[in-house]
């Protein structure tokens, strides 16, 4: 009987995630469960954009623990409806739906919309030319990835981590090449943490001590009208220009409609906390858990991690060059400084204008000048989103 | 790999084609074109529903010099700066003892501080929005 005993204790062992490391490349999940470790470090201890890291993180550790079933087992709509049938389906699975149809992202831009504040951008809208300016970082990327032998679907997903926009990242990732959304996911949400850190050295190098102290002239105010019809025109311009930039950038113009009509003010709530919320645990924890030893640890990895502080830097750069030519052509009135908040990680790169700004000179407040260009790029990177997706096959 | 040719050249010339330059070109025209067209729409928003500019409006930034006096009943203002209402002066007074929760004190005089070159307000926006982060 004690023999019984023993074989009994020995086949729950053997079946136990445990002994499944010591299988073949088992080791592999051990990493991978290290990695998930760093990121919730960087998380929680570091303030790296906790909201999505720590579900990212989280994500990574559960599909890495073995034999748990807690991965992402598809990479496109029929393979769903393949795990689905079979009855393999896990909850993981259900989830990640949201992410691979495409749901998630527009539905978090909705709630974006609905906290942002476009009235700086209306009241100087030669804003909107630094948001697109900074979108340069996405274009050079796409041709430094396809350099470094990136095909052009990774190539365009490696890109739009330079609109420093989480869910653009993860929309268009997930329809050109699903396998690196762990990657680019992680990749994207650390860079928009290191913001401070990356842009000031760029800013300073590429303006005078002159140009920054430049104050800018207070911003006119702005009627309710203006930005009742502001959502409106976006949608309808950026739709019928280029159709596939229309699911992002009609939520996110839907959010802000949402906010400024003032007949819809429990909607705004619900879009911006609620339901904001409920998408990016839903939203966190899956692409976390498409991660796995294949897809995650190799070269391309650290590959993308290059490519995507390249891709910062390049936006940064083109921001502000930009904001140096609008300096030159409207005679001093416009602070280059500004130009870097077109690279839309909102409101960082705004702060981290103003931050500068104050550094050359104090008491200067860049601040709501700043958001002019950060809330633009936003819509920028969605347009540029938008091309990637109609130009690239998927 | 050739002997003495860059690696960088290489890739370059391997990986990357003509649709890729086009694709580039494609990102960065597509996106100014739609931003130069809101430029222009925003633009005429503001010939249209422009708002007053900020100047049109009083400034009212107004320092006083308050003097602790114990036991002494509030007593009004010996002097404010020409054109200060009686009813601003009250509202200063009243302000300050909601702000300093007593009344243990005189004014002695109200003059307008010094202009910053933007309206109060903005001012209590900035120190509001620029608490360190």
């Amino acid at each position: 009987m004690f023999a019984e005993f023993i074989a009994a204790l020995t086949k729950i062992l053997s079946e136990s995630g445990i002994a499944a490391f010591f299988d073949d490349r088992g080791y592999l999940n051990l990493i991978m469960i290290g990695v998930s470790f760093v990121l919730l470090y960087l998380g929680i201890k570091k303030g790296f954009e906790p909201l999505l890291m720590i579900p990212i993180a989280f994500g990574m550790l559960l599909a890495n623990l073995p034999l748990a079933n807690l991965g992402v087992q598809y990479n496109d709509i029929p393979g769903f409806v393949e795990v689905l049938m079979s009855g393999q389906a896990g909850l993981i699975d259900i989830l990640y739906f949201g992410v691979k149809a495409g749901i998630y992202p527009p539905l978090i831009f909705m709630g974006i919309g609905a906290m942002t504040d476009f009235s700086p951008l209306i009241a100087n809208p030669k804003s909107f030319l630094l948001g697109a300016a900074a979108q340069l970082g996405i274009a050079v990327t796409f041709i430094g990835a396809r350099a470094l032998g990136f095909d052009q679907q990774a190539a365009g997903s490696i890109a739009i981590i330079g609109g420093a926009d989480g869910p653009t990242s993860i929309l268009v990732t997930s329809k050109l090449k699903p396998e690196l959304l762990g990657a680019i996911a992680v990749a994207a949400y650390s860079y928009m943490a290191l913001v401070p850190i990356i842009q000031p050295p760029i800013m300073k190098l590429l303006t005078t001590k002159k140009e920054r102290s430049v104050v800018m002239e207070t911003l006119r105010p702005v009627s309710k009208t203006e930005r009742v019809l502001f959502p409106i025109f976006v949608t309808v311009v950026v739709t019928l220009l280029l159709p596939d930039a229309g699911v992002l950038v009609g939520m996110l113009m839907f959010g802000n409609l949402l906010r400024e009509s003032g007949a819809t003010e429990r909607l705004s709530k619900t879009a911006q906390n609620e339901l904001m919320n409920i998408i990016t645990i839903f939203l966190g924890l899956s692409v976390g858990a498409t991660t796995n030893a294949q897809n995650f640890l190799n070269w391309n990895s650290v590959k993308i991690i290059i490519l995507g502080l390249f891709a910062f830097c390049v936006g940064t750069a083109g921001g502000v060059l930009f904001g140096k030519l609008m300096y030159i052509f409207t005679r001093g009135k416009v602070n280059p400084l500004i130009g870097s908040a077109g690279v839309s990680a909102v409101p960082m790169a705004a702060r981290v204008s103003q931050k500068v700004g104050q550094q050359a000179n104090p008491g200067n407040f860049l601040l709501m000048h700043a958001m002019g260009p950060n809330v633009s790029g936003v819509i920028g990177s969605a347009i540029a989103a938008g091309v990637l997706l109609s130009m690239i096959p998927h | 790999m050739l002997r003495g040719e860059p690696i960088l050249d290489k890739l370059m010339l391997l990986a990357v084609g003509a649709a890729d330059w086009t694709v580039m070109l494609s990102i960065m025209v597509i996106v100014f074109a739609a931003l130069i067209i809101f430029v222009i729409i925003f633009w005429l928003f503001g010939k249209v529903f422009g708002g007053k500019k900020k100047g049109d409006k009083k400034q009212k930034a107004i320092v006083t010099e308050v003097q602790a006096a114990p036991k002494k009943a509030p007593v009004p203002v010996a002097q404010a700066s020409a054109g200060t209402d009686e009813e601003i002066v009250a509202a200063i007074t009243a302000a300050i003892m909601a702000f300093t929760g007593s009344g243990n004190f005189t004014i002695r005089k109200i003059a307008r501080a010094q202009q910053s070159g933007r309206p109060i307000w903005a001012q209590a926006g900035i120190a509001e929005n620029t608490r360190p982060f």
